[in-house]
């Protein structure tokens, strides 16, 4: 009976193989579980065929979306924002919704270790009225099962107008002037 | 000499391939049809060789027999036509392609 070791890389994997009926196994796949292979089982017929199978991780990775890309900013109060490919070319599953605290989480994520983490990206799809969206692909190191990530959504700039008049007779509009405006962002 | 008869018992399949046999020196070459990756040969000769030649799918697969004795023997053979498979490893819940990993096919059953 034959037996093969298939090195899958980026998804991909082929093998000659005897015509028969084979049993199939992961024995190394960092950052999923190696139980949750499906199928288990592969008919190699005489002539060149495909085999699909999938994996499944246990990771959780929650995405906090505020002012600051820190702990403790102002989070948005709704948005979206999905997985995908290095580019942003590709989105990998379903578009997770960001709740009124900001936060997107992502189940069953693969995971590596803080030496050697597994590396998913992401981009934001919208933000709420009054932030901007985080314009690129960004990329999250998972590193532990569980983690936890900032993502900063800076303020809209909103239009204010302003009125300058003298101050000795009403309603007279100072022909041309300059004001300077000093301060900090709430 | 030699090759007084050489026969093949043609097994019910879907894919026909073509198999000669080449039976000993100055014998002539004898070609058939036959179905499936298993051709079950017979032959009734005094050859101490015979050498089968098989081709599919532009393969070929030469298998020489030896025989210890003349008289009408059966062979079972299988020729064995690798192909090339391909497959796939995917997340099950984001559908993206696994980076790196390695899967183990054990045979439990041939066809």
């Amino acid at each position: 009976m034959a037996n093969y070791n298939v090195t899958i890389i980026d998804g991909k994997g082929s093998q000659s193989m005897n015509p028969g009926q084979y049993s199939v196994s992961a024995i190394y796949a960092p950052g999923y579980d190696m139980e949750t292979l499906s199928p288990t089982s592969f008919i190699a017929s005489s002539s060149t065929s495909t085999g699909a199978f999938t994996i499944s991780a246990s990771g959780t990775l929650t995405i906090t979306f505020n002012e600051t890309g820190a702990a403790g900013g102002v989070p948005i109060t709704s948005g979206s924002v999905v997985m995908t490919n290095s580019t942003g070319d590709v989105q990998y599953g379903s578009v997770v919704q960001i709740d009124s605290n900001g936060t997107a989480t992502f189940n069953n994520v693969p995971f590596g270790s803080a030496q050697s983490a597994y590396t998913l990206y992401f981009k934001q799809l919208s933000s709420d009225e009054n932030h901007n969206v985080y314009p690129d692909v960004f990329a999250v190191g998972m590193g532990a099962e569980t983690q936890q990530e900032y993502v900063i959504n800076t303020p809209k700039s909103v239009l204010q107008n302003f009125t300058l008049t003298d101050a000795n007779y009403s309603g007279l509009p100072v022909y041309n002037a300059e004001l300077q405006f000093e301060g900090s962002e709430n | 000499m030699c090759c007084k008869k050489v026969f093949l018992n043609i097994c019910s399949c879907e894919t026909p391939i073509q198999i000669s046999i080449l039976s000993c020196r100055g014998c002539p070459i004898k070609t058939q049809t036959i179905c499936s990756n298993h051709a079950r040969i017979c032959f009734c000769t005094a050859c101490n060789n015979i050498s089968v030649v098989a081709k599919y799918n532009c393969q070929t697969i030469c298998k020489k027999i030896c025989l210890k004795n003349c008289f009408c023997q059966n062979f079972c053979m299988k020729f064995n036509f690798n192909k090339e498979q391909q497959f796939t490893l995917c997340d099950e819940n984001y559908g993206m392609p696994v980076e790196n990993a390695v899967l183990h096919f054990d045979e439990v059953d041939q066809i």
